[in-house]
């Protein structure tokens, strides 16, 4: 199954199975999204339910929050999360913050889909992964989907969900093909072990799962070792039971990231593990993340920017030399 | 019109027609990336604009490479940006995009749609304040002018009487989406009407471009505040290369493709007497021989160093404090 | 001149492109700008144009056939007229794709050599330092008597732990038989006799890892079981030479007997039997341990001499494959250990083996092993026959 054909089942099915749903954003309609997400949809359930809107960010998701407070249950659908920051007004200071402000009376059931990350070429202001961002506001879910299982499941749970859900998706994913394994009790907030080991847990998530999965061959036979890869699927909350899980066997960490390094993701979930459980770790954590700059057009540069199979390979085998490996 | 402006006129539109094809084949064939949006069909609101706007500062949106070369930049070096080479206007790293070039005022290449509009608007502010008498240009789309910032910038342009041109580019559709599903009207000057004056023009016509943006240029060089052109016009190509612009109807693109400002003008100088045809046949040669050289020039050069990828980022002087 | 149309990218996701359906034919006359076909991206149905002028020369791509992008679809033979001078000469890079660095990483060689940067005196990570508080070892102390490694990790307490608990012998016990130390709790130092008096109580195994050898050896001899085989039983005339080794003898015989039965020399492959010129045959050597099917190769070409030699020199030798590939028939001699007849499994693809026994009176007992496959019943009689007599006649020796 496609990527992106996991994410249109699951809002098809939720479509089809409460009127309420509904899905707003930039060509979604009668284009079917410019990533063929929303592709079927507009014949299907028509113009009121299937809405194209004008560029307008902030609009977009100002309006579902209306459309929510009214008792629909919409999808605003970004067109990458380089335009969100557009609508983060929106998402920060109403989205997130109603039902608090409200005393709990205030209930905005919304899901924000938007796809980030470096696709190829596409420069300075069309590459970036905001994940940083939202993960620091609370009253936000971040989920994040790296396959199509979790992107049909997660999908799916966080359109159910009560609360406002920012559902961040991969530019590179949409058009591969995956292995789509079906579910029984799915948890949205569950990281997945995507293989088990013994000496190294890595974490990661969206896309860089796929260059972890790459690099991994290299890195067990050169230390010799057995290495686990935690994918978190969801950023906040943090599962940080399967990573306690994961260390206290291993007693190594790193987090391999997309995003800059400085303020990431992934300086959160290492100050989490230092916090929670520094005396389980025999080496002190690695975090491989994107270089501190805006990303490049040129592909050279721009691969020079971001981890590459063969950077974090390098990487982890230097580290695991020099911490006891 | 001059005879000599008219064949400026057609050499520059041919320039940029012809940059965009060639643009295109070396997307096909790898040479280029990411997104490219083409010009085709829209050459004459470029290149009458930059005629008649010959000073201040422009502002403008992705689709800008034919407004780069109307505006004086080397087409080598937009070629050479295009390909990722260093030796591009922006050193590679903006890409088709970003141009920019501060020698010719030319201040991107944004690709944030309406983000510009507000930058524009300070900059007027400030040619204002410093007593310049070119004010700004800037250029956005259909698909802008339903922005927020689009309608901010109309409202603090006319309080504050900025010397700004508005100039909007309406090809009818934003991506896949018809500005008439997203907006009241198609007739985009209606939303500026009340804030100054506005001007709807035939956009695919490079001398009544040329004609409005210069009555624009006099109204705000004269400290009469901003002014509005909605200029009707159309891309033939999808909106960038991964879109085949299937959504319009095939009568849709015939009707505009009739009204080719290349083809137009030329028909009209020497029905009119103003250009001898030949002028043409050695224009258009002029013009292949221009393209050859660009994309050998971007061919042959240098890919970037693998430091250029940490330079940039900062000043000089904040380089060496910041790690 | 010829210029190629590729399956274009059209967008910065696409990898490969699917051909719709052509929109020209082989022969049309083309202008620049003309759609010549519709292809699929991963995103939309896409038309490709020409950049030239010309004639369709050939499609390339059948309609339906998906190819990676910057494959050539088609190729148009262009006019040749003043424009092609205005073409740009293309380098054949612009065509071919893009290399992008290679997704699988390559062992990073830099870094075998790198060597663990020092840290300061007295560090241990922190999982060490909490199990070495849970058993009172003093770091410190440890590390200034430099029985610790710095920085420590936890393994290295954990090897102190055991040290503090278990004699050395004792330790080399416990890896030797895999036996979890925590099975012992004493308030002594626990010697190897109480480890072996606790593996001889629970009669625990000594394991030994096979060798690659070994797993080799099993392999053949499990495939050479599932063989259709037939034994066939005999005693030969044998005169012993000086200064020759009896295998050295054997091997010539049967090499040259070889030479005119050609089913010795087959091999079963697929449909065919193929039969090679030469006598190669496999013999056993054992080596430490191991065992080895060392093939002596163009028998009939060497003398009894150089045999002789070979058979000296591969004693000692390291063996590469070729050493141990190539042979049709096999011999084994475990005469020389006072076996008096025995049989032996055929090694890999041979067509059979010969098990000689000791040599007793000038006579030596041998058991062939056949694969019935390749030699029948009548064929092996023949081919024993004519051995008999060249084992007891005199001209070779
Ligand atoms: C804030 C923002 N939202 C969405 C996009 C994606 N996007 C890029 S171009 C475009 C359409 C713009 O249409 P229009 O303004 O009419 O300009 P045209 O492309 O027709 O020249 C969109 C939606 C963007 N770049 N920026
Ligand atoms: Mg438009």
């Amino acid at each position: 199954m496609l990527y992106r054909e996991a994410l249109n089942n699951a809002i098809d099915e939720m479509m089809a199975a409460d009127e309420s749903v509904v899905i707003l954003g930039e060509d979604v309609g009668r284009y079917g999204g410019s990533y063929r997400v929303s592709e079927g949809l507009f014949a299907k359930y028509g113009a009121k339910r299937v809405i194209d809107t004008p560029i307008a960010e902030l609009s977009i998701v100002g309006n579902a929050i209306g459309m929510a407070i009214a008792g629909l249950r919409p999808i605003a659908e970004i067109m990458t999360v380089n335009f969100s920051l557009l609508a983060l007004d929106q998402i920060i200071n109403h989205a997130a913050k109603f039902r608090y402000m409200s005393g709990g009376k205030m209930t905005i059931p919304l899901t924000i889909r938007m796809p980030g990350g470096v696709s190829k070429q596409l420069a300075a202001q069309h590459s970036e992964s905001y994940e940083t961002i939202y993960t620091a506001i609370p009253g936000l879910i971040v989920l994040a989907a790296s396959n199509a299982t979790y992107a049909y499941y997660g999908l799916k749970a966080a359109i159910a969900l009560n609360d406002p859900v920012i559902f961040l998706e991969h530019e590179l994913l949409y058009p591969m093909k995956m292995e789509f394994k079906p579910q029984e009790n799915f948890d949205p907030f569950k990281a997945e072990i995507v293989k088990e080991g013994k000496d190294l847990t890595i974490i990661t998530y969206l896309k860089m799962r796929y260059d972890v999965l790459q690099a991994i061959p290299t890195i067990e036979q050169t230390l010799n070792i057995t290495v686990e890869v935690v994918d978190l699927n969801s950023l906040r909350p943090l599962d940080m039971s399967t990573i306690t899980q994961s260390i206290q066997k291993t007693k190594r960490v790193a987090i391999v990231e997309e995003d800059h390094k400085t303020g990431g993701y992934g300086a959160e979930v290492i100050a989490r593990i230092s916090e929670e459980l520094f005396y389980e770790l025999d080496a002190p954590p690695l975090r491989i993340a994107g270089q501190d700059v805006p990303i490049p057009y040129n592909r050279t540069l721009e691969l020079a920017s971001i981890p590459t199979p063969k950077k974090i390979a390098q990487k982890i085998i230097q580290w695991g030399r020099e911490n006891g490996l | 019109m001059h005879s000599a402006r008219v064949e400026k006129f057609y050499y520059l539109m041919k320039l940029g027609r012809e940059f965009e094809l060639a643009a295109k084949e070396q997307y096909m064939q790898g040479n280029i990336a990411g997104f490219l949006h083409l010009d085709i069909g829209q050459e004459a609101c470029s290149v009458g604009s930059m005629q008649a706007f010959d000073k201040g500062d422009v502002f403008t949106h992705y689709r800008e490479h034919v407004l780069a070369i109307a505006r004086g930049m080397d087409p080598k070096l937009i070629m050479a940006e295009l390909f990722g080479k260093v030796t591009g206007v922006s050193k590679g790293k903006g890409g088709s995009m970003h141009l920019f070039e501060p020698n010719l005022n030319f201040y991107g290449g944004d690709a944030i749609v309406a983000g510009h509009l507000p930058i524009a608007v300070g900059c007027a502010y400030a040619r204002k304040i410093q007593g310049e008498k070119a004010g700004v240009f800037a250029i956005f789309g259909d698909g802008a002018s339903n922005a927020g910032a689009f309608f901010e910038s109309i409202n603090i342009a006319a309080a504050w009487k900025l010397p700004l041109i508005f100039f909007c580019e309406n090809n009818y559709y934003a991506i896949g989406t018809r500005i008439g599903w997203v907006s009241p009207f198609e007739e985009l000057y209606n939303k500026a009407r009340n804030f100054m004056p506005t001007k709807r023009i035939d956009g695919m016509d490079v001398c009544e471009v040329y004609k409005a943006v210069t009555q624009a240029k006099e109204y705000i060089e004269n400290g009469l505040g901003p002014y509005f052109i909605e200029a009707e016009t159309y891309r033939y190509e999808g909106h960038s290369m991964s879109d085949n612009g299937k959504y319009r109807s095939e009568e849709e693109i015939e009707i505009f493709k009739s009204r080719d400002p290349i083809i137009n003008l030329k028909k009209r100088a020497i029905a009119e007497g103003l250009v001898t045809p030949e002028y043409f046949d050695e224009a258009d040669q002029k013009v292949q021989k221009v393209i050859q050289e660009a994309i050998e020039f971007a061919l042959n050069s240098p890919e970037p160093p693998i430091n250029e990828l940490y330079e940039d980022v900062y000043c000089k002087e904040c380089t060496n404090v910041i790690p | 001149m010829d210029y190629k149309i590729v399956m274009p990218v059209l967008s910065d996701t696409m990898q490969k492109g699917k051909l719709i359906r052509w929109r020209v034919h082989e022969g049309d006359r083309v202008h620049k700008g003309d759609v010549i076909a519709e292809v699929e991206s991963d995103k939309a149905i896409m038309e490709v144009q020409t950049f030239q002028d010309g004639i369709v020369k050939k499609l390339l791509v059948k309609e339906g056939e998906e190819v990676p992008i910057q494959t050539p679809i088609a190729i148009i033979e262009t006019d040749t007229n003043k424009k092609e001078a205005l073409k740009p000469q293309q380098p054949q890079t612009s065509i071919s794709p893009k290399e992008e660095p290679s997704t699988v990483p390559p062992v990073i060689q830099e870094l075998l050599t790198t060597s663990p940067h020092p840290l300061p005196q007295g560090e241990a990570s922190a999982a060490a330092k909490k199990r070495a508080a849970e058993l009172g070892i003093d770091i410190q102390k440890l590390h200034s008597q430099k029985q610790l490694p710095t920085p420590a990790h936890l393994h290295d307490i954990e090897e102190i732990a055991l040290k503090r608990y278990f004699t050395p012998k004792a330790l080399k016990l416990l890896q030797d038989y895999n036996i979890d130390p925590k099975t012992f709790r004493k308030n002594h130092k626990i010697t190897d006799q109480e480890v072996m008096s606790y593996i001889k109580e629970h009669n625990i195994p000594y394991s030994v890892p096979l060798s690659a050898n070994r797993k080799a050896v099993i392999q053949t001899v499990e495939y050479a079981a599932k063989k259709p085989i037939y034994f066939v039983f005999e005693t030969f005339v044998l005169k012993k030479v000086p200064n020759y080794k009896i295998t050295a003898i054997l091997l010539k015989k049967l090499g040259d007997v070889m030479q005119k039965h050609p089913l010795t020399r087959a091999k079963l492959e697929q449909e065919y039997l193929k039969i090679y010129p030469h006598s190669n045959i496999s013999v056993a050597v054992a080596k430490g341990e191991e065992l080895y099917m060392v093939v002596c190769k163009n028998i009939e070409e060497k003398s009894l001499e150089e045999i002789n030699i070979w058979l000296q020199e591969i004693k000692d030798k390291t063996y590469i494959p070729q050493d141990l590939l190539g042979s049709t028939f096999g011999i084994s001699n475990l005469g020389m250990f006072g076996i008096e007849r025995f049989s032996a499994m055929i090694n890999k693809d041979d067509v059979g083996i010969a098990a000689f026994g000791a040599l007793q009176d000038n006579t030596i007992a041998v058991t062939f092993t056949f694969d019935h496959r390749i030699l029948n019943g009548l064929d092996a009689a023949k081919f024993i026959q004519d051995c008999k007599k060249a084992f007891q006649g005199e001209e070779n020796v």
